[in-house]
C-alpha cells in the first residue's frame, strides 16, 4: 500500500511539472512527545553522590535523634497503677460483683510522690490498657448527625443496641446514641497537696473542633444510661452536649488498645518529692475483660509525652547510615569501577575472558 | 519472553496483516521494532509489574498490620475514602505515566548497539528471583510504616482518625519516593506526576477531614501541630528506603548490567568500543 501511494505521488509531481503538490505520508505529525524525545534529566548516581546521600542523612538524623531523645527524657511523668489496689480486700474475690453493685463503696485513697521538678502545666490523664476502643463494631456505633443537631435526634440507626428506650411503650431516642457514648469512662480524681486541693482544670480538654462543630450547643442528653445494662457515666441533661468534655474527649476513639485520655490539667508546679494525696472514685468497670486503669501525670515537650522510641530509631538509622557510607567508601576505594567502561560488558567480557 | 506475530503488510495484500499482532510496512522496520520498541517495551512492563505488586501490597499490609491491635475486628486503619482514592487517585497517576514513558537508554544506543537486547533474553527485569526480592522489601517497607507511628504513640492520647492520616500521608509519600528513586529519565510529566499526586493525596486528605459528619473531623490539623508527626513522617521514608537504596548501588557498582554501563557511557561520553566495530543494519537517522 505504502509502495503504491508512493508512485501516485511522484507520477503526480511528473505530470503536474508547474505546481509541487503535497506528497501523501502516512507517517505522524512530529511532536517531541509522541516520539518520546521530551528533554529530560538523566541522573546517574555516581560513588560520590552515593556516599554523600549517606553522610547528609547520617549527619541529619543524628542530631534529629539526639534532640527527640533530650525532649523526651526531659519530660516528668508519673504512672500510678489504681485498679488492683482501689478494690478493698474483702471484695478481692469476686471483683466484677463489687464493681457493679452501686451500693458498694467505691472511694479510694493513695498517696503517689513527684520524682522531679514539674513545671506547668501539668496534664492529668487517665489510662486505660487492653481496652479495645478501636473496635470495628463500637468504632461505628455513634450518630454524628445526632451529636451536631437537635433535628436529627431519631436518626439513630447506626447506634443498635444503644438507640431506643422503650419508656411507656413509646420508642424514644438516647441522646447521644450508641456504645462509645454508653461506655463513657467515669472514675473521678481529686488531687490533695500539702493540706490544699490541687485544681485540675476540666475545661478546654476537647479539640476546639470538636466543640464548635462536632457537638452541637442546642443538643442535650435524653434517656441516657436508662436501660438495664449500665456502661458507665451518666449525663448531666442540663448541659448541651458541646459543654460536656469528658464526653467529647471519650468519643475521640483511641487508635490503639492502650491509651491515654486528657482529664484535666494542673496550672501549678509541683516540687521533687511532693506527695500528692489522690482521692479518686474507682466506678469504671475494666475487671470483666482484664483491663487496667492508670492515673498519669505528665509534663509535655514538643515531641508529645515521655517516648524514647522515636530518638532512638533516629539515632538508630544515622548510625547505620555513617556504617553504609563508611563501607561505601572503603568499596570504592578498594575496588574501583570506572564509569561507562566497556569492558564491563558482558560481550565484552566474555571475549576477554 | 513474548512471542508476537508481525505482519507486513505490502503487494501481497493485507492477510499477514489481519492475523498479526503488530503491522508494518516495511521489513527494515523490524530493527527498530525489536531492538528499540520491544527493548523499552519489555524494561517498562518488567518495572511495572513489579511496582504494581509493590504499591498495592504495601497499602494492604499496612491495613493487615492494624487488624492484628484491633481485637481482629477489620477495623480499617485508614479512612475508606482514602483507602478508594488511593488506588484511584493518590497513586495511579504516576505509574502509568512512568510506564508510558520511562527510557533506560536512547534509540541510538540501542540501534547501535544490538547486544544490549540480550537483557531482555536473560530475564534481567523481571524474574522470579526479582519478584521475591520486591516482596521483602515490601514487607520491610510495611513494618516501618506501621510500626514507627505506633511505638511512637503507644501510650499517647491520639485518635484513631488522626493515626489513619499520618498512615495515608506516609504510605502515599514512600511509594512515590520510592518511584522517584527508580525513574531513569525525568521529564517534566514526570515531575508533575510525581509531585502533583503527593500534592493531591495532602488536599485530598484535608478535604475528607473538613467534612463534619465524618468521624474524623479536623483530624488533620490537630495531626500536623504535633512535632512528633514531622519527625515520623521523615523518618519513615528514610529508614524504608535506605536499604534498597545501598542494596540497589551496591549491586549497581559491583555487578553492573549492560544497560548501566551503556547509560554511564552514554552519560560521560565514552565510547562502548573495545574490540572493532559493529556492523549497523540500520543506519540512525541522528
Amino acid at each position: 500500500m505504502n509502495c503504491t501511494l508512493k508512485r501516485d505521488a511522484d507520477m503526480n509531481e511528473v505530470t503536474n511539472g508547474a505546481s509541487k503538490s503535497k506528497r501523501i505520508s502516512k507517517k505522524p505529525q512530529y511532536s517531541r512527545f509522541t516520539q518520546q524525545e521530551l528533554p529530560a534529566w538523566k541522573p546517574i548516581l555516581t560513588p560520590g553522590w552515593v556516599i554523600t546521600s549517606f553522610l547528609a542523612i547520617a549527619f541529619l538524623f543524628i542530631p534529629i535523634g539526639l534532640v527527640s531523645l533530650f525532649a523526651s527524657e526531659r519530660v516528668v511523668e508519673i504512672v500510678y497503677r489504681y485498679d488492683q489496689d482501689c478494690v478493698p480486700e474483702m471484695y478481692r474475690g469476686n471483683v466484677t460483683a463489687y464493681i457493679q453493685n452501686s451500693l458498694t463503696n467505691k472511694t479510694c485513697i493513695e498517696n503517689i510522690t513527684v520524682p522531679k521538678r514539674m513545671d506547668p502545666p501539668i496534664f492529668v490523664y487517665y489510662q486505660l490498657d487492653n481496652f479495645y476502643q478501636n473496635h470495628r463494631r463500637y468504632v461505628k456505633s455513634r450518630s454524628d448527625k445526632q451529636l451536631r443537631s437537635a433535628a436529627y435526634e431519631f436518626s439513630t440507626k447506626e447506634c443498635e443496641p444503644e438507640a431506643r428506650l422503650n419508656k411507656s411503650r413509646v420508642s424514644v431516642p438516647i441522646v447521644p446514641c450508641g456504645l462509645i457514648a454508653w461506655s463513657l469512662f467515669n472514675d473521678t480524681y481529686n488531687l490533695i497537696m500539702k493540706d490544699k486541693v490541687l485544681d485540675i482544670n476540666k475545661k478546654g480538654i476537647a479539640w476546639k473542633s470538636d466543640t464548635k462543630v462536632k457537638f452541637g450547643s442546642n443538643v442535650y442528653p435524653k434517656n441516657f444510661q436508662s436501660n438495664d445494662l449500665i456502661g458507665g457515666g451518666k449525663l448531666n441533661e442540663s448541659i448541651p452536649l458541646s459543654e460536656q468534655e469528658d464526653l467529647i474527649v471519650w468519643m475521640r476513639t483511641a487508635a490503639l488498645p492502650t491509651f491515654r485520655k486528657l482529664y484535666g490539667k494542673i496550672n501549678t508546679s509541683l516540687e521533687a518529692h511532693d506527695t500528692i494525696t489522690v482521692v479518686l472514685e474507682n466506678n469504671y468497670n475494666t475487671y470483666s475483660f482484664g483491663g487496667q486503669k492508670k492515673l498519669v501525670l505528665s509534663t509535655t515537650s514538643w515531641i508529645g509525652g515521655k517516648n524514647d522510641f522515636l530518638g532512638i530509631a533516629y539515632l538508630t538509622v544515622g548510625g547505620i547510615c555513617l556504617f553504609m557510607a563508611l563501607n561505601f567508601i572503603l568499596l570504592y576505594v578498594f575496588k574501583p569501577r570506572p564509569l561507562g567502561d566497556p569492558s564491563y560488558l558482558s560481550w565484552n567480557r566474555k571475549a576477554v575472558n | 519472553m513474548a512471542d508476537v506475530g508481525i505482519g507486513i503488510s505490502g503487494q501481497e495484500g493485507r492477510q499477514a496483516v489481519m492475523a498479526s499482532d503488530f503491522a508494518m510496512g516495511q521489513f527494515r522496520f523490524l530493527v527498530p521494532l525489536l531492538l528499540v520498541h520491544g527493548h523499552w517495551n519489555y524494561q517498562r512492563m518488567g518495572y511495572m509489574i513489579l511496582y504494581n505488586f509493590y504499591r498495592n501490597a504495601v497499602f494492604v499490609l499496612v491495613l493487615f498490620w492494624y487488624v492484628l491491635f484491633t481485637g481482629f475486628t477489620l477495623t480499617t486503619a485508614i479512612t475508606e475514602w482514602s483507602s478508594v482514592l488511593y488506588s484511584v487517585l493518590y497513586t495511579s497517576v504516576p505509574t502509568i505515566v512512568i510506564a508510558i514513558l520511562d527510557k533506560d537508554l536512547s534509540r541510538r544506543s540501542l540501534l547501535t548497539y544490538p547486544q544490549l537486547y540480550g537483557d531482555g533474553q536473560r530475564q534481567e527485569s523481571y524474574s522470579s528471583t526479582l519478584f521475591w526480592l520486591t516482596i521483602a522489601d515490601t514487607l520491610w517497607q510495611s513494618i516501618v510504616v506501621f510500626y514507627v507511628p505506633f511505638f511512637a504513640y503507644w501510650k499517647s492520647d491520639i485518635d484513631g482518625s488522626s493515626l489513619g492520616d499520618l498512615w495515608t500521608l506516609t504510605v502515599v509519600f514512600l511509594v512515590n519516593i520510592h518511584l522517584a528513586m527508580d525513574v531513569i529519565r525525568w521529564t517534566w510529566i514526570s515531575d508533575a506526576s510525581i509531585w502533583g499526586s503527593i500534592i493531591a493525596t495532602c488536599i485530598c486528605v484535608i478535604i475528607i477531614d473538613v467534612i463534619p459528619m465524618l468521624p474524623g473531623y479536623w483530624a488533620i490539623f490537630d495531626l500536623v501541630s504535633k512535632g512528633s508527626f514531622w519527625i515520623c513522617l521523615l523518618g519513615i521514608q528514610i529508614a524504608a528506603l535506605f536499604p534498597r537504596f545501598g542494596i540497589k548501588m551496591f549491586i549497581q557498582h559491583c555487578k553492573p548490567s549492560d544497560i548501566q554501563i551503556a547509560r554511564e557511557a552514554d552519560k560521560f561520553g565514552n565510547s562502548m568500543e573495545l574490540t572493532g566495530q559493529e556492523i549497523e543494519m540500520n543506519p540512525s537517522r541522528r
